[in-house]
């Protein structure tokens, strides 16, 4: 077994397993007080990758769009559930699961609407390029070639190029906040080229090297990282240690908001039995709102770390796959329990990773069964241990 | 109070009844447009369309037909529904593929033999969830059809994968064939169907049309008696209380199990049905999104109602078909996008559910009110006081 | 009818069920006799239900038999070879189940299963639910030929080929849920929704679908509950007519006139147990019975 591989799909299996946590977490605290499975929990995971995105590629700074992208899905939980969930609280129950296929649906069809039916790359988080002349006879005339290249670009960037400075023998180009990633490098790679031809009329062994510095470039090194020999080696980016910082740290001030707060409480008494709990003076309606709203939050949350693990692949159809791996994760851990929904997302990510990397080749069928393994433990788990990994053992009503 | 609740309470106000003087006005000329689609004096293109969409929603009809008896009698929620009609369109077709299938009447047997299959894998997938009940009935059943997806994407050996399965014969109707021209569904306006007999039928495919409305209207017919009798009353019973139901003697796996296969065998024919209209078998067309607008329609029309399935789909599949058309006003064209399609459907479902959710055409609780007649009441056994 | 006096009908001993730790009923012994009026009575949570719930199917005993002499004598709490069961078995362990057939443990462990629910309707017990468990969206006539199901036998086929038999069946399962109807005075209801009737008819409704699945033993859940006094008289005369009609019935009631001026026999229980079990006179005067409910209770003041 190849061990760079498997260290680096652990990795990989961490990270997606994590992603797929904060959106579990929703699903199963939104139906451990409403029994309401929300199909559109996927969605607003959806949403939340793309209002990042779109902030992000607007200039606001990333954690900004991260924190916008979270307010806003809250915002729009909490409306799905007053306009579509709210005036069937008392209907039959498949009613509201209807319901909320249908505002799944719609969000998906808006978005495609909205924003068009391509995949969008995530965009480049601050880029910023250190050019700097190679060889004597570069350096020499540095300070041309840097010109060149300056002139260059402030021509063509059209207002992208947020900020360029004369580092002694070197150049500063610092990017605008979401120019596109494959733009800002094109749009270097052609300064470049063009300032050499200048250059190269005369002097041909003249060249130039442009180093990438921003914060994007800087999420992609590795934070650890371990040679073995030939090209394999293990990696471990600052952006996946990023992602399992922000997942992990939100899933304990879940824990504590949970356990520790009023609100809180009042959210498990009303898991417990809403009558009792409206009773005890508890306003139902605005916990359940409160619930969706942590739930959307985390699963935008979700959403945007996912965007920035891929890179890419941001569309509207994006929120189906996790979102019913997520489900399934919630299931796994025990439908209705925080900890478990934790639980089971990495799990998922796991057994998703596994069964790509490892499980279909063995069986000797194509990886693309991947997919496969998740549904199927999906049924496994609902036909033999329906209450999940750490569920409690549902008692008998007497 | 919630501006929701308070709009559905006034649209329920007058208790339904101008929803049904609308149904009834509505309905005389739907059944005639449909009854008679090949035959309207239109001008050609419209005409084919129209038969289009219609032969469309007389298919979708019969797989809504075929979701109604699981998810409408017996109140289980099946979000894979095309899981069956996937396994019945490919087995006919793959079927209809063989040389050895060429023969009169081959058609039929593909069709039955699609429909049994499916109706297999109905039992099979039934057998195990037969405790399951609301939720995680549905989520089985949807992370089936996922699977069954994923299978027919990648076994390209046998169903041609991602690509879908093409090039089977067209459909041999009383033992014709059809050469020259392109079969593209309804529309083809060009080649031949020859007979054993040597006669030729230019034109469309009016036989296939009338076949397919046959289809469905023996799947009402069906199940009309299953509705009226001891197994569809069973299924109410179950949809209604499962506990009261075995106490009242009902033996919940056998009739679930018989509620499995009926769905999956009319979702099956439906689906064969589907891939014999366009030439084509794809799981771009039976994807999840399938079971959406089939339930949907369902919703719509009236879960539990035979006229809910079959009106709820004339209506989604109908009106999906038309925001596909290019609309002109004054000297703006509308077109809208083919996926948005589904943003209409959700819409729908929402306002469905949370205004009407018995649907637009809802089951009756009973119909007939004739005196009752105790006669043969062998099965009265408390002596005569 | 006088010749089947007290022989018995059903005799449940050892009955024990526990929900994890919690035992509802608790080494329950008691049988009601063919053609009598038990009562089972005792404060709330005292196990009534759970005992019913029992005897009818729908709980697993964790202990106990539930011996029930109809046309021939079965343990209800045993588990019988399960075709059906057997079969998903055999599937799901890819065939591998087939093997145990030989091992007589390993035969009993996987392919015997409890009776379900339905087998025990059939063998001629019926029920009704303490809060009324009707068909809601079925018309009143419908609910009863629900309870005709078990005692028909036409399938889907049949049904959609209108088969002699199908036909057959029906025109009886119609008129004999029309005398049903009669019998509870609902026939000129039959056509109306179960959800449209009153509180007192819905009783009397549930109680023509359990008659209708032709019950030797018919167990009764608190009808009385929730009912006004002319209401409890009418019902307290149907309980006496399907006694007439020659069944037994057991029935759990609150209501001590009730119990007290109908029942032949009565069974108190108290936390699972068996405390007192005799005639209304001896129960009445069962000192464990007074203490049971308040101490010196009403009933001892009634007597």
């Amino acid at each position: 077994m190849d061990v760079s591989l498997f260290a680096n799909q652990t990795i990989n299996a961490f990270t997606l397993g994590g992603i797929y946590a904060l959106i579990a977490v929703g699903y199963t605290m939104v139906y451990g007080i409403i029994k309401l499975i929300n199909f559109a929990h996927g969605e607003i995971y959806m949403m939340g990758a793309f209002i990042g995105i779109l902030l992000i590629a607007r200039g606001v700074p990333f954690v900004g769009a991260l924190a916008l992208a979270m307010l806003l899905c809250a915002g729009l939980g909490v409306a799905i559930d007053v306009i579509a969930y709210r005036p069937l609280r008392n209907a039959p129950r498949l009613a509201p699961l209807i319901t909320a296929i249908g505002v799944s649906l719609f969000l998906q069809n808006f978005v495609m609407l909205l924003w068009g039916a391509s995949e969008r790359p995530f965009p480049d988080l601050r880029p910023a390029f250190l050019v700097r002349p190679i060889g004597a006879e570069a350096l020499a005339r540095g300070d041309e070639l840097l010109s060149g290249i300056e002139g260059r670009l402030q021509s063509s960037a059209f207002g992208r190029l947020k900020h360029v400075e004369r580092r002694g023998d070197e150049l500063y180009v610092a990017f605008r906040l979401g120019t596109e990633s494959n733009d800002t490098r094109s749009l270097l790679r052609d300064a470049r080229r063009d300032a050499l031809a200048q250059m190269r009329a005369t002097e041909p062994t003249i060249n130039l090297d442009a180093e990438e510095v921003g914060l994007e470039h800087w999420l992609n090194r590795p934070a650890w990282s371990i040679h073995l020999g030939g090209d394999r080696a293990v990696e471990l980016k600052w952006k996946v240690v990023f992602i399992w910082i922000v997942a992990i740290a939100l899933m304990l001030a879940l824990e504590a908001v949970v356990q520790q707060t009023k609100m809180g409480k009042a959210m498990r008494a009303c898991a417990l039995d809403k009558a009792t709990a409206a009773l005890m003076g508890i306003d139902v309606n605005k916990i359940i709102a409160a619930t969706f709203a942590i739930g959307s939050a985390l699963a935008a949350t979700a959403g945007v770390l996912f965007a920035l693990y891929r890179g890419s692949g941001i569309g509207y159809r994006m929120g189906f796959q996790p979102g019913v791996f997520a489900f399934s994760a919630a299931v796994l851990g025990g439908i209705g329990n925080i900890r478990g929904a934790m639980l089971g997302g990495v799990v998922l990510g796991v057994v998703q990773v596994a069964a790509n990397a490892y499980i279909t080749g063995w069986l000797g069928v194509s990886s693309n069964y991947e997919f496969a393994f998740a549904f199927g433990l999906l049924i496994l788990v609902i036909l033999i241990r329906p209450t999940g990994l750490l569920g409690r053992a549902s008692a008998e009503r007497a | 109070m919630n501006p929701a609740s308070w709009a559905r309470d006034q649209w329920n106000a007058d208790g339904g009844a101008l929803w049904r003087r609308v149904g009834i006005v509505c309905l005389v000329p739907a059944c005639l447009v449909v009854a008679l689609a090949p035959a309207l004096p239109l001008p050609p293109a419209e005409g084919a369309r129209l038969m289009d969409v219609s032969l469309l929603c007389i298919l979708y009809a019969i797989v809504a037909l075929g979701l109604n008896v699981v998810t409408g009698y017996t109140g289980l929620l099946d979000l894979g529904i095309v899981a069956f009609a996937a396994v019945g369109a490919y087995t006919a077709t793959i079927l209809y593929d063989r040389p050895w299938m060429q023969f009169p009447g081959s058609l039929f047997v593909v069709l039955l033999v699609g429909g049994l299959h499916a109706s297999v894998w109905g039992v099979l997938r039934g057998a195990p969830t037969l405790r399951l009940i609301g939720d995680y009935y549905a989520i089985v059943t949807f992370a089936f059809a996922e699977i069954a997806r994923i299978f027919i994407r990648n076994e390209a050996w046998l169903t041609g994968g991602g690509n879908g399965y093409k090039n089977f014969p067209v459909p041999n109707l009383l033992g014709g064939h059809l050469e020259g021209g392109e079969y593209t569904g309804i529309l083809k306006t060009s080649g031949y169907w020859s007979y054993p007999n040597g006669t030729l039928w230019h034109g469309g495919t009016w036989q296939f049309y009338y076949l397919c409305l046959g289809f469905l209207l023996l799947a009402v017919g069906v199940m009309w008696r299953l509705e009226r009798s001891r197994v569809g009353r069973a299924w109410f019973a179950i949809k209604a209380d499962e506990t009261s139901a075995m106490t009242s003697g009902i033996h919940l796996s056998s009739l679930k199990m018989h509620a499995f296969a009926v769905s999956a065998f009319f979702a099956g024919v439906g689906g064969a049905l589907l891939a014999f209209r366009t030439s084509t078998v794809s799981t771009n067309v039976f994807d999840f999104w399938f079971s959406v607008v089939v339930l949907c329609a369902l919703v719509l029309g009236g879960m539990g109602s035979i006229g809910g399935a079959v009106g709820g789909t004339f209506i989604v599949v109908g009106l999906g078909e038309l925001l596909r058309e290019e609309i002109h006003m004054g000297g703006i064209v509308l077109k809208v996008d083919d996926r948005a399609r589904f943003l209409f459907f959700g819409v729908l479902l929402v306002i469905v559910m949370v205004f009407k959710p018995q649907g637009l055409f809802p089951r009756r609780v009973t119909t007939k009110r004739e005196p009752l007649d105790t006669t043969d009441a062998t099965l009265f056994q408390l002596g005569d006081d | 009818m006088t010749d089947t006096v007290s022989t018995p009908i059903v005799s449940v001993e050892g009955l024990t069920k526990r929900f994890g730790g919690v035992s509802a009923v608790e080494e329950l012994d008691f049988s009601a006799h063919r053609g009598e009026i038990t009562s089972l009575i005792g404060p709330n949570g005292a196990g009534k239900t759970t005992a019913f719930n029992l005897i009818t199917g729908l709980y697993e005993p964790t202990a106990g038999s539930i011996r029930f002499h109809g046309e021939r004598t079965v343990d209800l709490a045993e588990a019988v070879f399960d075709p059906l069961h057997a079969a998903m078995v055999s599937v799901a362990s890819v065939g591998l189940g087939v093997l145990a057939l030989a091992i007589p443990a390993a035969r009993q462990a996987l392919y015997h299963k409890r009776r379900t629910p339905d087998t025990i309707t059939s063998f001629g017990i019926a029920r009704t639910f303490q809060n009324i468990r009707l068909f809601g969206a079925l018309s009143v006539l419908d609910n009863v030929k629900v309870g005709l199901h078990g005692r028909a036998r036409s399938g889907p086929v049949d049904a959609v080929a209108r088969s002699k038999r199908h036909r057959r069946e029906e025109r009886e399962i119609v008129s004999s849920a029309a005398k049903y109807l009669d019998f509870v005075g609902l026939r000129s209801r039959a056509y109306e929704a179960a959800t449209d009737l009153a509180y007192g008819e819905q009783r009397r409704l549930e109680i023509a679908r359990a008659l209708a699945t032709g019950p030797q033993l018919l167990l009764l859940d608190e009808p009385a509950a929730g009912m006004n006094p002319t209401e409890t008289n009418d019902l307290m005369r149907l309980i006496e007519r399907i006694r007439a009609a020659g069944v037994t019935v057991l029935l759990i009631e609150h209501d001590m006139r009730f119990v007290m001026e109908i029942s032949d026999h009565i069974v108190v229980l108290d936390h699972g147990r068996k405390i007192a079990d005799g005639t209304p006179a001896q129960v009445r005067t069962n000192p464990e019975v007074i203490r049971a409910y308040l101490g010196t209770s009403a009933e001892g003041e009634a007597v």
